[in-house]
């Protein structure tokens, strides 16, 4: 199917709901749809203009492009859910809270507008009637955002939960001494309560707590905080952290705190819950207590000082305790069927993952095929340099076929599917799809080309090729086979590495460099690797 | 989804102020705050206590009230179920009760009641007692009537027209209405005026008024006729020509006339009485009570209820005269062109005072002549107006404004972007056509 993402876009800010879009997006491609992430800008002040975002919103229709309908939209975010669209299915992450629970919290902007409650009146019918005209369920991501659907509007949602973005990379470890805060320093996380409830523990209990602050003012008030209150020296501010530094701190922590007020979701629970930490959080925090249970996944108190105090106590003191709640929130995650798959299959309807050799889930959407070359190897270098200009390896060349150099720009789109391989023949078989609306042209045109590049055992990208230009053109979901031999693996010749397929447009560039095409991995020996260039074209059905 | 206890913010004077949209609010208020979750909004410091058994009341200052000062909680601070509310501005044609009351109603889109469709005098008077900026009701004129619009109302600030024939061409109720989500009548005069505008959705609702169990009554048989007329007395309420028509009927025309209420100049209307010789006929009042004042109507063989010029205001006052069973002469025009001919006597505009004359004569050869049409109106007060239909209307139209305030926003977002856009009327044309088929 042609799928739409529709997402809300406060430009220069990039945070869970980015990455979020992002991963649907990913695990939609992974089941064969094509994918189109769209955004639409929001400003929500003042009030003006924020209306005018709700009309511009109304006012896109998404429903087809260049003729081609699209299939399906996903709505997540408020206004660009509003976007017109005769197939839309919501999973709401975000509503427009300042309308609906922030104004009962009595932090909501509105409330110093003369027309805030005008506007509540406009969010909610715009919601009302958003939700009504679609035949699908309303999926939220949380049981708390559906609660607030229900609470505010009487519409029923059902809670689709999803993985945090890292959920590979995060892996339990030992019990250390420290509590883990992880997250955005802002004051709806409450890290302030963090510092008060540390100051009132007795035992020289350490809080580590890495993000980054949005306002830098904010975080000086924290550190003058800690320092009036006597704990500067039991805190570690570790700022922005990498994803290894963010697992190893997760991994090594004896409980992680997460004690925001109302959250809608909460990775840093489920990442909690992956490390096989316990999670102490607090009575109001929202979306952590649907995973976490006092006394069984981690600890919840009164969102006061003292009473955190005693969990940090608690879990610091028995170290036992902590390793138990740890064990069954780790569990408790895994029954919970929370996946992208499952997540997609509710949202599209029943599919399968084209490739079972699934890439790596999207933390970045900018950062793709960047882990090959490792830093300070010379021939590594050399290589990465040379494959930018997809200049064939150092010990083969292969000419382009004529026609390939063209000034196309049209960005075409497809797919690689491993068809056949039989392991004792070495016989290989390609399916190559064309998922763009134009036809992949012949050699007078701009090609579409098959390049191939031999991983070595050590992961570092060692030859690069053109490997099976494809000569006959391909029109709009057509498809074509392409046939090949690799010399199978023996005793005397050990498969060490790998051969990577890619899809490749001269002009243009790799397909999966932004997501337009999959790669197909198979492994393959260096020697058996040149004997395949060498070989020129395969077959092609 | 329409909510069968809908939140309500309502604007209004309150008693003891001395104007009728008081009263109005203290007659359907039982019924209202049955159907609705009520607090009254007032700009004064002072109110009648006895408002207090039925909702909240709050005082607010109208030109800095922002919606957190308007939540409801519980003296616990309690703030769950704070649902969006629906604010009502009552907004009639006296600076003094509704200057401030229209400065709310710029600041915060809101369903105005229009009790009155010419309010260039309360304009006018605003301006001079600084509670309205000139340039502001001048950019306002302008924007609504145009450069002709703005022009008749700086020879109005001037003193070179009154505002009585300002209101004549530009009567002035866009000006409440400038940021309202919808407008809400009591004629159909009033809303075919509004809706002929085509800005918000305008609704009408019968004037209410809370009839007693009884019409009591004691028109003498003998002894003089008695006539009454009473409320805020100005020109239009056409009182210099009823004294004429009363004093043309000669001497021997024995007659009692109470006035009671506001009279715009009490020393003219005594100078008058004492030139056409009728001063010891005629009695000033003032204001009186409540229960004085409906025994006065209840003594009166025919009561003055007179406008012109009107501008399609329905008359509280008709409505008090019909819930005293008492006949009653009316303007045939606006409103009261409508009423049914067997409720009330209709006399022309040209030649008022030939038509009073021939009234006084037939009352004078019969003083029941006239109870029919009492008893028709006092009927049609019951089936029509009663304070119980006039809340039902209220709540239908607070559950309609979630939906009218999304469309008025939604307008006016589009206005800004025609204002914006293109300069040539047909591409803005193309704009609005585009926007009128979507929304």
């Amino acid at each position: 199917m042609r799928v739409g993402v529709l997402q809300t876009q406060v430009p220069f800010v990039r945070g869970g709901a980015e990455r979020h879009s992002a991963n649907l997006c990913e695990a939609l491609r992974r089941h064969g749809h094509e994918v189109a992430e769209i955004t639409l800008p929001f400003k929500w002040y003042p009030t003006s203009t924020l209306v005018d975002s709700i009309m511009a919103a109304r006012l896109t229709d998404l429903s087809e492009v260049e003729g081609v309908p699209t299939d399906l939209m996903i709505g997540l975010r408020f206004p660009a859910y509003l976007a017109r669209h005769p197939n839309k299915v919501y999973w709401i992450i975000h509503q427009y809270r300042q309308a609906y629970d922030q104004w009962e919290a009595g932090v909501s902007e509105l409330l110093d507008d003369p027309e805030g409650d005008v506007i509540r009146h406009l969010v909610r019918a715009e919601d009302r009637k958003a939700f009504a005209d679609t035949t699908h369920p309303i999926y939220a991501n949380s049981k708390t955002v559906a609660q607030r659907l229900q609470t505010h509007l009487g519409q029923k949602a059902t809670p689709l939960y999803h993985p945090p973005p890292n959920a590979e990379l995060l892996t339990p470890g030992p019990f250390e001494d420290y509590l883990f805060a992880p997250g955005r320093l802002n004051p709806s996380k409450r890290p302030d309560l963090l510092l008060r409830a540390l100051a009132g523990t007795a035992s020289p209990l350490r809080l580590v707590i890495a993000g980054v602050a949005e306002n830098p003012s904010y975080l000086e008030s924290l550190k003058t905080m800690a320092q009036e209150l006597g704990v500067s020296d039991r805190v570690e501010w570790l700022g922005g952290v990498d994803d290894e530094a963010m697992r190893a701190g997760y991994a090594n922590a004896r409980a992680v705190v997460f004690v925001p007020q109302d959250e809608d979701y909460g990775y840093i629970t489920l990442e909690a819950m992956l490390s096989g930490k316990p999670v102490i959080t607090t009575t109001d925090a929202g979306g952590p207590l649907e995973f976490i249970t006092n006394g069984k996944q981690g600890l919840v108190s009164e969102a006061y000082p003292p009473a955190l105090a005693e969990s940090f106590e608690i879990l610091m003191q028995d170290k036992v305790v902590a390793e138990r709640m740890g064990a069954t929130g780790y569990e408790h995650y895994h029954a919970l069927n929370i996946s992208w798959d499952h997540v997609v299959e509710t949202l599209a309807g029943q599919s399968h993952p084209k490739d079972s050799l699934r890439p790596a889930m999207a933390s970045d959407v900018a950062e793709t095929n960047k882990s090959v070359s490792k830093v300070g190897d010379p021939q590594a270098d050399a290589i990465a340099k040379r494959r930018s200009e997809i200049v064939p390896a150092q010990t083969t060349r292969m000419e382009l076929p004529a026609g390939l150099d063209c000034d196309v720009v049209e960005r075409m789109w497809g797919a690689l599917c491993l068809a056949d391989y039989e392991a004792q023949t070495g016989l290989v078989r390609i399916k190559v799809t064309n998922h763009s609306l134009s036809w992949w042209p012949k050699t007078d045109g701009c090609a579409v080309c098959v390049v191939a590049e031999w991983i070595g055992p050590d992961g570092v990208l060692r030859d690069t090729n053109v490997f099976v230009p494809l000569t006959d053109a391909l029109g709009p979901g057509a498809s074509q086979t392409l046939g090949f031999r690799l010399d199978p693996e023996t005793e005397t010749r050990p498969t060490r590495g790998a051969l990577r397929l890619d899809l490749f447009q001269t002009e243009v560039g790799r397909f999966t460099d932004d997501g337009r095409a999959n790669s197909v991995t198979l492994p393959c020996s260096e020697e058996a690797f040149i004997k395949l260039v060498r070989q020129g074209s395969g077959s092609h059905a | 989804m329409p909510d069968n206890h809908p939140r309500i913010h309502w604007v209004s004077p309150l008693p003891p102020a001395e104007t009728d949209i008081a009263h109005y609010t203290r007659r359907i208020l039982p019924e209202l705050a049955e159907r609705a979750e009520v607090t009254l909004w007032t700009d004064a410091t002072t109110w009648d206590r006895d408002l207090e058994q039925f909702c909240p009341v709050r005082s607010m200052g109208p030109e800095k009230i922002l919606p957190k000062q308007m939540r409801s909680f519980d003296g616990s601070g309690d703030r769950a179920g704070d649902r969006p509310g629906t604010v009502f501005i009552n907004m009639g044609n006296s600076w003094v009760f509704h200057a401030g009351l229209l400065t709310l109603a710029s600041r915060m889109p809101s369903v105005v009641i229009l009790h009155d469709l010419a309010i260039q005098e309360m304009c006018l008077d605003a301006i001079h007692n600084s509670l309205l900026g000139r340039q502001t009701y001048l950019d306002t004129m302008y924007r609504w009537y145009g450069e002709a619009g703005r022009r008749a109302a700086q020879n109005a600030l001037q003193g070179r027209i009154p505002a009585t024939d300002l209101s004549q061409t530009y009567p002035g109720f866009e000006i409440a209405m400038d940021n309202a989500v919808a407008v809400l009548t009591h004629t159909a005069a009033a809303s075919e005026a509004v809706s002929a505008r085509g800005y918000v959705p305008t609704y009408q609702l019968d004037l209410p008024f809370r009839a007693s169990d009884t019409a009591r009554h004691a028109r003498p048989m003998t002894g003089p006729l008695r006539f009454v007329q009473f409320g805020h007395i100005g020109p239009n309420r056409r009182l210099e020509q009823v004294l004429e028509a009363l004093a043309e009927m000669g001497p021997d025309f024995d007659f009692t006339f109470d006035i009671v209420g506001k009279v715009w100049n009490p020393e003219l209307i005594r100078a008058r009485c004492q030139e056409l010789g009728i001063s010891e006929k005629v009695h000033l009042h003032g204001y009186v009570s409540e229960p004085d004042l409906d025994a006065l109507i209840g003594q009166a063989h025919l009561v003055f209820n007179l406008r012109h010029p009107t501008m399609g205001e329905a008359s509280g006052s008709q409505l008090r005269i019909w819930n005293a069973a008492a006949a009653s002469v009316v303007s045939d025009q606006g409103w009261y062109h409508h009423l049914p001919k067997d409720t009330v006597f209709h006399i022309p505009i040209g030649g008022e005072i030939a038509a009073l004359q021939q009234l006084f004569v037939r009352l004078q050869e019969d003083r029941s002549f006239g109870w029919s049409l009492g008893l028709a109106g006092r009927q049609r007060l019951i089936e029509h107006h009663t304070p119980a239909h006039y809340a039902n209307g209220i709540v239908e139209v607070a559950n309609a404004f979630e939906n009218d305030a999304r469309d008025a926003l939604l307008a006016n977002s589009a206005r800004r972007l025609l204002s914006e856009g293109p300069d040539t009327p047909r591409l803005s044309g193309l704009m609005l056509n585009r926007l009128a088929q979507l929304f």
